[in-house]
């Protein structure tokens, strides 16, 4: 007992010691958080955001409202709001093209144009209207940007996020140019958010529920079934898939049924509930090639739950995206839903918590992230390699922690693949890193792990490296692989 | 001998020497507050002293209240011309279940001597007179008690302490006092007399105690009419526990010992834990088995312990109800077990036990929701009782709770002839009495200074304890009964509301009202309403204010109808119901009452929805003050809403509306329309008259009404200013893809995307987004307005392929139409579009003229490449559709539509089903084709 206590005090006191030499990092050291001044008596509860032809802020509302900000790269008493179009039935997807602004609502993606130059839409002209509603607010439908083909992919819930009553609940749709619609994936329950990475290829995030043990970032492989049954029954509406795959087992492991299931995508990337967050959303990929920091082209995902984004590092493994999620950024005001790049090397977050709470205890939040110049220390990239995991990092790195193998700790988990709601973590392990040894670029370290766990969240933390020029920790020392695939 | 008949005895030696005292000093000195006379509260308030403020100058009604309500004419028959005396007179007590309402004990004492068990009562004494021989009267006596015992077995049961604070909060403020007087806490018999009211006002309660049992009061207050069909004693409309916590108070000095040894543990369980390894939360002594005193209402047990002692050997069966689990132990073998998570549930179990004490166990658990326990026994010579009335009294030696009287049948039936032949029937309703009433004197041939009304009262005849102004007072209404001397209307009125003592506590002209005495007791929820929101409201003119039906069932039932008083008006039963509302109604009738609805040039539904506007708070804000039915007004509490058309008759409320202060002086109820000035002018047309018809309109759907503006709470209001405005949402009628447009005119549309329909059109306020906007928003929100048209279902327009071929219905998947979308104009009006077939349609609705409320007018487009093909507009379908006048038609719904073709294009009316249909057939050429419709609703 008294040891202890004497060894908890000249923890405390070393503790102390070392703060008092070096700052603990903080993430606000790195980015700022600037709310936008949302005019009062608007209620912006934010669906999406994205930027207008004219470098306006566009953001839609859960309220049915768009709204255009001026000056949105300027100081806050800088920018003006001006309402675009309103009555529209929550909408969580919008995008631009040729003066128009595409609008995904419940019930149908429209195009809004101002025809007499009063920057108000007048003309509301539906574009595709091919899914069906039941009257359930779970019926959400959240729209991307357009890609590289000029369609819009659309994520639709299911019926009360259980059941699929009418069609199309529980897919994906595009729908084209000239406003046709493609059945594309069945297998969605819950999304929180739709967008591309910077290959153009299209993710989602589905939350934790029926067959999702806990929320991911998913892939949206045209023809692939995202794991949730429940909407399969309209692969009959859909020749193009061709035949209905057969259903997963309830109580399985994600990749037993993947080898089973031809059609199965396993998450991309898991983000292990409360981790990392309970409520994952918008997705956005860094467009600023280095105007944002350090982190050009990887993704970044929002979590409502806990009002904060998180950034994810994607690779392809055997044909599938695979990767690792690290925390970035936390404190919003709302609960963190729409995510937006301006190429000026800003982020837009806009919030909402109506419904389901948050940790940012506004109702409704609209903020702008900007990099203050400084580059964090944080791992950077986490791949996974035959034998382990290769990080590299976003500063050079001091060659004596960074090789020393108790630097690092690791365990993985998985989840149970079921029909019941969520999934704790099951099936632990926790091998051991062999060998650590620093890459000549002195950025890098080749973690050898005893050993690999196929279809495993492998959750690292990095407690023990330190930065080569001022000796800092990792502003974040965790990271979580979700390693479907092994590497050959 | 427990303590409970200890007490008794002591009692009745109390009693013994009481009758001592007074035969000696010749008048009551013990109980000298108390009344040394008959008490009819009516005559004492009104015909003596400083309060005989009655103007009756005959004393014709003060002396005929004393004839009716000693009931003279039970024994004394009267002739036809007094048929409505013999009507009205005041019944005595209904005796059919007097052996489950009343002791045994009392009984015996009260028939001996009424006014001294009870002084002031009204009940006479039969057995009396210097020559009687007691031990005879005894005899008589117990044979009667022999009788009205076999009526059944009183219940025991020991009064809830707890309640006995709020049964007296309850006594005086819902009304008791009215009649019985404020009471004192020291003593259930002494009154509180500082209050400086005259003696024998009060309607005496007697030795409360003495008489019932907190089962049997209980039961009696909250139905006081079973016992008492005179009305004379008026239901509160109580509830079950409001009615046993007023038996509480009265019978607070009731002793039971509290034997029951409990413990109560708290726990979340699914079946009775073992509660012996189980630290107790709390423990004690308590007198019956209860488990809602604690301040745990979820997730707790209790388990009791303690002595039951039977009288004899025999079959027992307990009942157990519980929920949610239970378990009875009798003696460490488990009886009745009712275990689980349930709704109230009752098990029944017979078991064979001997004569004697045995230990009982009650266990209990309650997991959430309702907690409930009851536990009781049936047994031999024990009709069904809660098993805490057999706990034995102490720890100690004896044998228990108070012996049971067992009736003698033999003596039973000798008591059933005696209470025939010395009169008990005249008065009590009793059923399967031998023989007809005794005949006795015809009222008219009554003298004045014999029988009843003698000084001393011979043997023969009922001893009243009368003084002498009442038997002078008796004596006159006797005569002018005799001689047929007719009551006058008003009269007549006065006699019956001093019968139920209606002036207890309201006033009409200058008579009644709320007397000094009991006037602090009489209070408000909302004392900033002052007088008008305490007093009971005043009877002027009353007849012309209320509908007689109401007042009828209101009198008869009884009514709460004032949120903001706590006294409540009691039920006086339907004899008096009938008389007093028929008297008012024809005292304070006016002439030329012009029923509920005056023609006016605007449809109902446009004047009920203008009238909902006016009562919002947006008009004239009626909900600040008056409640909507169950929600609360957001200012003060005054009555309902929802009420007023089935109270108050419309030609009152038009006069009442336009000067309330001339109607009701000193309310607090505002003229909105002073001296006939309209603060409003642009609703209807201006006219206060108007108005004033268009709320009486509205308040006619009585609950059904659409709840007005500023009630409830999160109104999302969405209010069209100065141009359109749109919801896109579920709305219900008009489907999942609903579009709502509301115009700043008051006229909103619901068009339906999902099946390309206008589907709804209604006036008023436009949508009220907080089902949607609060919350994740779940569910299909209505029209937040009224006077809702709804158009039918299926899209509007058709290609038919035959004039009889059915309307097509919404079925999108067959590509058949396609919603486009819409176009705003420069006032944010929407054309919807949509694709019928090859044709694209165009549907356009606005609001004709500037005025609120108005009519719609729709017009529709339609461009097909394919000229040769037929489209079909349907504009109405309903039960009945009927051409009025020149491209003029009306809805069985009163929907009236006006066409505009352009052309000679005749609409065709056909029958589909039950229902006929208003199509235009709409021949479209290249050029393409238009139509317009005025919808007037």
């Amino acid at each position: 007992m008294n040891r202890m206590f004497v060894a908890i005090c000249v923890m405390t006191i070393l503790a102390k010691a070392a703060s008092a030499q070096v700052p603990v990092p903080a993430e606000r050291d790195y980015y700022t958080i600037t709310p936008l001044p949302i005019p009062e008596g608007v209620v912006l509860e934010s669906g999406t955001v994205t930027e207008a032809p004219d470098g306006r802020l566009t953001i839609s509302s859960r309220r049915g409202d768009v709204y255009l900000v001026s000056n949105p790269l300027q100081q806050p008493d800088q920018m003006t709001f001006k309402k675009f179009a309103s009555g529209l039935h929550e909408v969580l997807g919008v995008t631009w093209r040729d003066g128009a602004l595409y609008v995904t609502q419940r019930c149908d993606v429209s195009r809004l144009r101002d025809t007499d130059g009063d920057d108000r839409a007048d003309e509301f002209d539906v574009v595709c209207d091919d899914w069906e509603i039941n009257g359930d607010y779970h019926e959400y439908a959240f729209g991307s940007e357009f890609d590289r083909e000029g369609n819009i992919w659309v994520v639709l819930c299911l019926t009360g996020s259980f059941t699929s009553e009418v069609p199309y609940r529980g897919w994906c749709l595009r729908v084209t140019p000239d406003g046709k619609m493609i059945p594309t994936c069945s297998g969605i329950r819950s999304p929180g958010g739709i967008g591309m990475n910077c290959e153009g290829d299209m993710f989602y995030t589905d939350n934790q529920g029926p067959w999702n043990g806990t929320c991911g970032l998913k892939h949206l492989r045209p023809g692939s079934f995202q794991g949730n049954p429940s909407g399969n029954r309209w692969y009959e509406l859909s020749e193009n898939l061709g035949p209905r795959p057969p259903d997963p087992n309830s109580g399985s492991r994600m990749m037993v049924e993947a080898k089973r299931v031809p059609q199965l995508e396993p998450p991309a990337v898991y983000f292990p509930y409360k981790k990392m967050g309970q409520s994952a959303s918008g997705i956005a990929y860094d467009s600023t090639a280095g105007r944002f920091g350090p982190f050009a082209n990887q993704l970044f995902v929002g979590d409502q739950t806990n009002s904060t984004v998180m950034r994810v590092f994607l690779e392809k493994v055997q044909g599938h995206y695979q990767g690792a999620c690290f925390p970035f950024l936390s404190g919003f005001g709302s609960g963190s839903l729409a995510l937006k790049f301006f190429d000026e090397g800003a982020l837009f977050v806009g919030g909402t918590n109506r419904g389901w709470g948050s940790v940012g205890p506004k109702p409704f939040a609209l903020e702008r992230v900007n990099w203050t110049g400084k580059i964090p220390f944080e791992i950077h990239e986490m791949r996974a390699k035959p034998s382990g995991f290769e990080l590299t990092f976003t500063q050079p790195i001091d060659l004596a922690t960074a090789a020393d193998v108790s630097s690092y700790s690791l365990e993985t988990y998985t989840y149970i693949y079921q029909s019941d709601y969520g999934s704790p973590e099951v099936d632990r392990t926790i091998p051991e890193v062999i060998a650590a040894s620093v890459g000549t670029d002195g950025r890098s370290v080749m973690l050898t792990i005893d050993k690999l766990q196929e279809g495993h969240v492998h959750e690292l933390q990095a407690r023990g490296i330190r930065s080569r020029d001022d000796k800092q920790p990792l502003l974040h020392q965790e990271a979580y692989y979700t390693l479907n695939y092994l590497v050959e | 001998m427990n303590l409970f008949s200890l007490d008794r005895r002591v009692l009745l030696l109390t009693c013994l020497f009481c009758v001592t005292v007074s035969a000696v000093n010749g008048q009551t000195t013990v109980f000298a507050e108390e009344p040394d006379h008959a008490v009819v509260p009516g005559y004492e308030r009104f015909a003596r002293g400083a309060n005989a403020a009655i103007p009756d100058n005959s004393h014709w009604v003060t002396e005929h209240v004393l004839l009716q309500e000693l009931n003279c004419v039970a024994c004394h028959i009267t002739s036809a011309a007094n048929q409505s005396l013999a009507e009205h007179s005041k019944r005595a007590p209904n005796l059919e279940h007097v052996g489950q309402r009343v002791h045994v004990e009392y009984l015996r004492t009260f028939i001996a001597n009424p006014q001294h068990v009870k002084p002031g009562t009204t009940m006479p004494q039969l057995f009396h007179g210097a020559a009687v021989d007691e031990a005879v009267t005894r005899q008589s006596i117990e044979s009667i008690v022999h009788f009205l015992a076999s009526t059944g077995q009183l219940d025991q049961r020991p009064p809830k302490r707890q309640a006995v604070g709020r049964g007296k909060e309850l006594f005086h403020s819902v009304g008791c006092v009215a009649c019985h007087g404020p009471q004192t806490d020291d003593s259930v018999v002494a009154r509180d007399t500082s209050v400086g009211e005259a003696t024998g006002v009060w309607v005496p309660l007697g030795k409360l105690s003495e008489k019932y049992s907190i089962p049997s009061l209980t039961g009696f207050l909250k139905n006081p009419h079973d016992a008492r069909p005179a009305g004379r004693m008026p239901t509160l409309g109580l509830n079950d526990q409001e009615s046993s916590s007023i038996a509480a108070y009265l019978l607070r000095d009731l002793d039971f010992p509290a034997n029951i040894s409990y413990r109560t543990y708290r726990g979340s369980w699914d079946r009775l834990p073992d509660f012996s390894q189980l630290t107790p939360d709390d423990e004690g002594t308590t007198t019956e088995f209860d488990v809602t005193d604690g301040s745990e209402k979820n997730q707790f047990g209790m388990q009791f312990e303690t002595q039951i002692q039977l009288a004899s050997d025999g079959d027992y069966e307990f009942f157990l109800a519980s929920d949610d689990g239970s378990r009875l132990t009798i003696d460490g073998k488990v009886i009745v077990d009712n275990d689980g998570v349930h709704p109230t549930r009752e098990v029944t179990q017979q078991v064979r036990l001997v004569q004697g004490r045995h230990d009982v166990v009650v266990e209990y658990f309650e997991q959430g929701g309702e907690e409930i326990l009851r536990v009781e026994i049936a047994g031999p010579n024990l009709n069904r009782t809660s098993l805490d009335s057999l706990v034995i009294s102490d720890s100690g030696q004896h044998d228990a709770a108070p012996e049971r009287f067992v009736v003698d049948p033999e003596r039973a039936s000798v008591g059933r002839e005696l209470f025939v032949r010395v009169g008990c029937d005249a008065c009590h309703q009793m059923p399967g009495l031998p023989q007809a009433k005794t005949a006795r004197t015809p009222l008219k041939k009554l003298r004045s200074d014999q029988g009843c009304l003698a000084s001393t009262v011979p043997e023969n005849a009922p001893r009243f304890a009368l003084d002498n102004p009442q038997r002078a007072a008796l004596a006159r209404a006797m005569a002018r009964a005799a001689s047929a001397d007719e009551a006058r209307s008003e009269d007549f009125l006065q006699t019956q509301m001093i019968a139920a003592n209606c002036y207890a506590c309201h006033q009409r002209g200058d008579v009644g009202g709320i007397p000094h005495a009991i006037n602090n007791y009489v209070t408000s929820t909302q004392p900033e309403m002052g007088e008008e929101g305490r007093l009971p409201p005043p009877l002027n003119a009353i007849g012309d204010k209320l509908r007689a039906d109401w007042m009828r069932q209101l009198i008869e039932r009884g009514g709460h109808d004032r949120p903001n008083l706590r006294i409540r008006m009691p039920g006086f039963g339907s004899l008096i119901a009938k008389e007093v509302s028929r008297e008012f109604a024809s005292l304070d009738a006016v002439q030329g009452d012009d029923g509920d609805e005056l023609p006016s040039e605007f449809t109902r539904g446009r004047q009920k929805a203008a009238g909902r506007q006016m009562a919002g708070e947006s008009g004239y804000s009626c909900v600040k003050c008056h409640v909507f039915g169950d929600t609360q007004a957001s200012g003060i509490q005054a009555i309902s809403l929802t009420t007023m058309h089935e109270r108050l008759r419309p030609s009152w409320f038009r006069r009442y509306m336009l000067d309330p202060q001339e109607y009701r002086p000193g309310t607090r109820m505002p003229s909105s329309w002073p001296r006939g000035q309209v603060m409003l002018p642009k609703i209807l047309d201006g006219q206060a008259s108007s108005q004033i018809q268009a709320i009486w309109l509205y308040l006619t759907d009585g609950p059904r009404a659409q709840m007005p503006q500023g009630l409830g709470k999160n109104v999302i209001e969405l209010v069209a200013t100065d141009e359109a405005i749109i919801y896109r949402n579920f709305i219900e009628g008009g489907g999942p893809r609903a579009i709502g447009v509301g115009y700043p005119e008051r006229v909103n549309q619901a068009f339906d995307a999902n099946d390309v329909r206008v589907a709804l059109l209604w006036h008023g306020a436009f949508m009220d987004a907080s089902r949607h906007w609060t919350g994740r928003g779940q569910g299909y929100s209505p029209p937040l307005g009224d006077n809702v048209l709804r158009l039918p279902n299926g899209p509007s327009l058709a290609v038919l392929e035959s004039p009889d071929s059915p309307w097509p219905t919404g079925v999108r998947q067959d590509d058949y139409f396609q919603f486009l979308g819409y176009r705003l104009n420069e006032k944010r009006q929407p054309t919807f579009r949509y694709r019928i077939g090859d044709a694209v349609v165009e549907d356009f609705c606005e609001p004709i003229g500037d005025k609120p409320y108005g009519p719609l007018k729709r017009t529709i487009g339609v461009t097909a490449p394919d000229s040769s093909q037929m489209y079909w507009w349907r504009l109405a379908a309903d039960k009945t559709i009927d051409k009025t006048g020149n491209a003029k038609y009306v809805t069985s719904s009163g929907c009236t539509l006006q066409l505009e073709t352009g052309g000679d294009v005749q609409p065709v009316i056909r029958k589909q089903g039950d229902q006929q249909e208003l199509l235009l057939p709409m021949a479209v050429d290249a050029k393409g084709l238009r139509a317009s419709v005025q919808y007037h609703w």
